[in-house]
């Protein structure tokens, strides 16, 4: 049997695009930034190995766009807003979310704690 | 006569297209998947394709069980498909691991990448394809022939023993045949045939097996003086061949910054 942190895992997996595209919906932000935007919320704190990639395979699938500038502190960093495609791809994703959402609270709801 | 194509038949056929297992994984994976396909029909499944999803999906989720590296006495082993995506995870920034399989045979080389990460030079998430693209055509177009330099240098070598004599056939065409690769792989480099990740990975890669050909061309023993400069042109390998890979990155990035 999986422990705590292995249903997080699992569960975290499918959501974490999800998570990302809804940070880049309200400011553009770059790579470590939303590394530490998602370890402030709990459960979603995966190490930055996760990350990069997954920003990297949004940017070649046109689901954020880039543009570099200065950084006070190492080379200069890459900033990520959402595409319209982006946008549209965080929509659908929302409402799948919703309803998977509202089908497992009520699937759950019916079966002892 | 053969019996018609079945959407079946169709669907192993197109999972197999994107399957990149060597083998006999790869046969035993197609197997599953048409065994896979006839429990579904006797058990009533009215469309069995359908209810399997696209075959691409079926063949990323074999790959992503594939790409698990294969193991020969421990050590990692490179002998399969794939190649064009070895060469570019010596230059993956994002991938935080140093220390990764070797593009061809067996064992160990290092992610330019996450060195040049950790060193400070690069961001992780700098590289894409969009940048490759950008750093190959533009700050990187002369990497190719710097990266040629090396293996000219090795394949001259081998020439000047050719004309000595003395040397073996068999010893005088490894020590060509290695530094040949490089150069067609500095070549390739050059040309449009694969992704700009794996173009922008090219040279860097060349010029280390061009200069480890220079290494073993040069005359060495087993005392250490005589075996100094042969280290030394592994060394200067190892050099040239990170520079090629970040340079004409960090040089995108900076153009990138000045556009604005």
């Amino acid at each position: 049997m999986a422990g705590p942190d292995e249903h997080l895992t699992q569960l975290r997996k499918g959501s974490l695009q999800l998570a990302v595209l809804a940070l880049l919906a309200s400011e553009p932000r770059y790579g470590f930034d939303i590394v530490e935007a998602l370890a402030a919320h709990p459960g979603l704190d995966v190490n930055a190995g996760t990350i990069y990639p997954l920003l990297t395979r949004l940017k070649n699938a046109g689901l954020v766009e880039t543009t570099w500038q200065e950084s006070p502190l190492g080379p200069p960093r890459k900033y990520y807003r959402l595409s319209a495609a982006g946008t549209a791809e965080l929509a659908a994703q929302r409402a799948a979310w919703d309803q998977l959402a509202a089908t497992m609270t009520a699937l759950l709801a019916g079966t002892a704690r | 006569m053969k019996p018609p194509l079945t959407s079946a038949d169709a669907y192993v056929a197109a999972v197999a297209r994107e399957l990149r297992m060597p083998g006999a994984s790869r046969r035993a994976a197609l197997d599953d998947l048409r065994s896979t396909l006839a429990d579904l029909v006797r058990e009533g499944q009215p469309d069995a394709v359908a209810a399997l999803g696209p075959a691409s999906a079926y063949a990323a989720a074999l790959n992503e069980d594939a790409d698990a590296q294969p193991r020969l006495f421990g050590l990692p082993n490179s002998f399969g498909p794939g190649i064009g995506r070895r060469i570019a995870a010596t230059f993956d920034p994002a991938d935080d691991h140093v220390i990764i399989p070797r593009v061809y045979g067996g064992g160990w080389t290092l992610n330019a990448g996450a060195v040049a990460a950790r060193l400070g030079l690069l961001n992780p998430d700098d590289l894409d394809d969009e940048i490759a693209a950008e750093a190959v055509e533009g700050p990187g177009r002369l990497a190719p022939l710097v990266a040629a330099v090396p293996s000219v240098v090795a394949l001259a070598l081998a020439a000047r023993a050719a004309r000595r004599g003395g040397v073996p056939l068999f010893d005088l065409l490894a020590r060509a045949g290695v530094p040949l690769v490089s150069l067609g792989l500095a070549g390739l480099a050059a040309t449009s045939g694969f992704g700009p990740r794996e173009r922008l990975a090219m040279p860097g890669v060349a010029a280390m097996v061009g200069s480890a050909a220079v290494g073993a061309n040069l005359p060495a023993d087993a005392s250490p003086r005589r075996a100094a400069p042969t280290l030394a042109a592994i060394g200067v390998g190892m050099a040239l061949s990170f520079a090629l890979k970040v340079l004409p990155l960090r040089a995108a990035v900076a153009a990138r910054v000045l556009r604005g």
